[in-house]
């Protein structure tokens, strides 16, 4: 794979290259690229506001990496690593997040390219989350991907679940790193995002991230935030990254959702707070489908009566298997068989010892 | 004069005679013992010395040279003490008996009595084997010999007990026969099913792992009855035949472990080492030997609590025992076999904090945490354990405390009769229980027709199930048949197997 950026295009990747630049000082020097535009020209062009904004020693600098070598250095980097770079000029850089308030200059990317400019539904939620949330995830999961490209994140708990879910779905999904496209963060996930980049697509801000920062998870979520029309936030305390991404979300005018919870479950705190903000609450997959106005060909799931009667009891507040079994009379033996069925054709899952939930 | 008196000493659980020669010289009064003696036996001169003076008889002020034969067998067992001081008597004359033929097993104090050794069950039954049929042993070692037929035993306190008997002036007769009485319904066993309250899903999980001989696994909270419910597991196994009795008070008599009171071992044992044992107090071995916790829990239950704790290079000594049901020890000249057959039960927290899943409490493990304590179960370990099964917190089982248990003598009857139907299966087979099976048995005893086949595919892909749980939930599937005398694996079977799976 071999790109052929253009020389505007060109400037954005070498300008990104310097890690000491901070944000505001590359969107300065973005102002002076026009089509026309080389590096030693721009460096020319913009030289008083760079001096101005950075000082002579720094402008200096610019000034002596300004050449065919640094650039050629750069772009064999990315090559041998088969990481496109998406500048904020080029054509496929993503509509959604290119709205957002400060969108990242350029993107790296590893997989389908193609991706970025399908439309995007974010799923997002905590490290710690609840047995049943993770399923109620991949029950969400499993109904919105036929319809939408999945983002997610790639921490563990809720977006390896995301991401697992969609790649056994064969579904199209974008897993945003807090790390560097060449130096994944956690290193527990290196494994599920090489399997991202072979179908999906893998998306950082970074090439390289020489260590990572607290900062660097609130900077990656309004990515999140930004790529999808719509987010849903599945489980995540108060003070939860999660919570960051939801506040993007809503800042940017997107459609937040969130799964609620019932007082006293720390996991799931920061969710409720979100609903109080106006996020909007869904309990199933058809909430976010009917709100985009898709049909659901959602299969109708058969229930033996006596199946149904263990579901409503569920549903009801009576989970442990000892309780259901007073409740119904039903012994405990065939109880057992009744809930393993229904685990497999995807109603409840194991919540804590001897506990279901409905999913 | 030149004596000559058996003793004998073991090599695990089977043993040589040894050929005890006394040679009395003339030359400066000492005892040299040559053959291959450990330090053990070599101390024994002092004792035997002291003993046989105190029993009113003479050691001769002269030299004498015990050789112990074979020569290539180490003898590191104070048990032959008795046949020294024997060897030593016939040879400075002051004993005329004949002794030819009897195997004298005993210590000796210092005072003269004879105390027990370890090991005589052993001894008897494999010198037995080598066509001995005379013994005299220490009395309180009588009650294991009661159990050889075919032999003649004499138990004696002291050795001028001894002496006398076998000259004829005080004769003892020999120990009584007492044949193997099956203790069925005696309680054997402290715990009781009927004691534990609630946990039916663990309860209704112990029945059919001892039904089908699987090993199984308790997750559950710290403070919940996970000990309590593994003590119950011996008491619904069927009773030991004599023969799984006699292998059992083999390997206790050898480790000294065996209580004086039965001369044999009825009960099932259930060994619980602790986490910080080494590897060779459960696998056996070290300077003596001995056999190791496994072996103690032969033809019972090794019970590991906090299972994740145990070194992983202890877990992973189990493997091979837990596959073969014996266990080989080496020591420097060879190895020594002995059984390990048990039914394993482990338990573990379903995570660090303890509080995964846990209805008030918070668990503060991230994933990776869990998944690192739980991945120190290794794989290939995990592979023979059929059954898991999740046990609530004693809290809420005291809830049901109104409801009346079943006992554990009703759920052992019908245990026998499913072992039954495996024995009767299996005839040909070599194996005694589903879990014995291999790939052979599962497809030539438990076909499966099309509605299970598709539901356990349907489970595979749902439940995320790995291609080995395939055939341990066919084994649990197939001994949940057996316990309702069904011929055929039914879906509901096949279901509940899948509830256990890891
Ligand atoms: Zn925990």
């Amino acid at each position: 794979m071999k790109n052929v950026y253009t020389n505007a295009e060109l400037c954005l990747i070498w300008l990104d290259s310097f890690l000491g630049l901070e944000y505001k000082n590359k969107k300065e020097v973005f102002k002076f690229i026009t089509e026309k535009s080389n590096i030693k020209q721009l460096l020319i062009d913009a030289k008083l506001s760079l001096i101005n904004l950075l000082g002579t020693e720094k402008y200096n600098l610019l000034v002596n990496s300004a050449n065919k070598e640094y650039l050629d250095f750069i772009l064999k980097g990315l090559e041998k690593e088969e990481v496109t770079a998406i500048t904020i000029i080029s054509k496929n850089y993503p509509k959604e997040l290119k709205e957002t308030e400060v969108p990242p200059l350029v993107l790296y990317a590893k997989g389908n390219v193609n991706l970025l400019n399908t439309p995007c539904f974010t799923i997002v939620g905590s490290r710690k989350t609840l047995a049943q949330s993770l399923a109620q995830t991949e029950k969400f999961v499993s109904e919105i991907c036929s319809h939408f490209t999945i983002v997610t994140g790639n921490a563990e708990g809720v977006d390896s679940k995301v991401i697992s879910t969609a790649l056994e779905n064969n579904a199209k999904v974008i897993t945003v790193l807090a790390g560097g496209i060449n130096n994944v963060y956690p290193k527990s996930s290196v494994n599920l995002v090489e399997k991202v980049a072979k179908t999906g697509l893998v998306l950082s801000e970074f090439f390289q991230v020489p260590s990572i920062q607290p900062f660097n998870f609130p900077i990656r979520n309004r990515i999140l935030a930004g790529l999808s029309k719509g987010v849903l936030i599945t489980s995540g305390s108060k003070k939860s990254g999660t919570i960051y991404t939801a506040d993007y979300a809503f800042e940017y005018g997107k459609d937040v959702f969130a799964f609620p919870y019932s007082i006293g479950v720390p996991s799931g705190e920061g969710c409720n707070e979100i609903i109080k903000r106006g996020g909007i609450l869904v309990d199933t997959p058809l909430d976010i489908l009917s709100f985009y106005n898709i049909e659901s060909k959602e299969s109708k799931i058969e229930l033996t009566n006596e199946e149904q009667k263990v579901v409503e009891v569920i549903a009801n507040g009576t989970t442990h298997i000892e309780k259901i079994s007073k409740e119904l009379n039903l012994g405990i033996t065939q109880l057992t068989t009744i809930l393993a069925l229904l685990e497999i054709k995807g109603v409840i899952c194991k919540n804590g010892v001897n506990q279901y939930a409905i999913i | 004069m030149l004596a000559k008196v058996l003793g004998y000493t073991l090599v695990g659980l089977m043993g040589v005679p040894i050929m005890v020669e006394v040679d009395v010289t003339n030359g400066l009064p000492a005892i040299d013992i040559v053959g291959l003696a450990d330090t053990v036996v070599k101390e024994s001169k002092e004792r035997v010395k002291s003993a046989i003076k105190n029993s009113g008889r003479q050691v001769p002020t002269k030299k004498l040279v015990i050789n112990l034969a074979p020569a290539d067998v180490k003898k590191e067992s104070s048990s032959l003490d008795l046949a020294l001081a024997i060897g030593i008597l016939k040879a400075s004359g002051s004993l005329e008996a004949e002794v030819k033929d009897i195997i004298f097993l005993g210590e000796l104090s210092l005072d003269g009595s004879v105390r027990r050794v370890n090991g005589v069950l052993p001894a008897l039954i494999s010198a037995l084997n080598d066509g001995y049929k005379k013994f005299i042993i220490p009395k309180e070692n009588e009650k294991e010999a009661s159990f050889v037929d075919g032999i003649e035993v004499i138990a004696v306190s002291s050795l001028r007990e001894t002496i006398d008997h076998l000259s004829n002036l005080t004769p003892i007769k020999p120990v009584e026969k007492q044949g193997f009485i099956s203790k069925a319904g005696k309680n054997l066993y402290d715990s009781d099913m009927a004691f534990v309250k609630g946990q039916k899903v663990a309860k209704r999980a112990l029945e059919v792992a001892v039904s089908g001989g699987h090993n199984l696994l308790f997750v559950g909270a710290p403070g919940t009855g996970k000990t309590m419910l593994a003590k119950c597991i011996p008491t619904i196994m069927p009773d030991m035949t004599f023969e799984e009795a006699l292998e059992t008070t083999k390997i206790h008599s050898v480790s000294g472990v065996l209580k004086d009171s039965d001369g044999i071992v009825y009960a099932r044992p259930f060994r619980s080492p602790h986490h910080t044992a080494t590897t060779i107090s459960l696998t056996g071995g070290g300077n003596k030997v001995k056999p190791g916790e496994i072996s103690l829990a032969h033809n019972g239950v090794l019970f590991l609590d906090e299972m994740p704790e145990y070194s992983r290079s202890t877990l992973e000594a189990l493997r091979q025992p837990l596959e073969d049901g014996v266990i080989s020890v080496t020591r420097a000249n060879g190895s020594v076999t002995y059984p390990a057959n048990f039914i394993l039960c482990g338990s573990m927290n379903p995570c660090p904090c303890g509080n995964y899943g846990s209805e008030d409490k918070e668990c503060t493990c991230s994933p990776s945490q869990i998944a690192k304590y739980k991945a120190k179960i290794s794989g290939p370990l995990l592979d023979r354990i059929d059954i898991q099964v999740q046990v609530d917190s004693v809290k809420y089982a005291e809830l049901s405390t109104e409801e009346q248990c079943e006992d554990s003598k009703t759920i052992k009857a019908r245990v026998n009769e499913t072992r039954r139907i495996q024995k009767e299966r299996f005839s040909e087979d070599g194996i005694l229980t589903n879990s014995d099976m291999g790939e052979k048995h599962l497809r030539k005893y438990c076909k499966l027709d099309k509605t299970c086949e598709d539901l356990l595919k349907n489970a595979y892909d749902k439940l995320h199930l790995s291609p080995r749980a395939r055939s341990r939930i066919i084994k649990v599937a197939r001994t949940i048949a057996d316990m309702e005398k069904s011929a055929n694996i039914k879906p509901q079977h096949i279901l509940e197997a899948i509830s256990y799976r890891h």
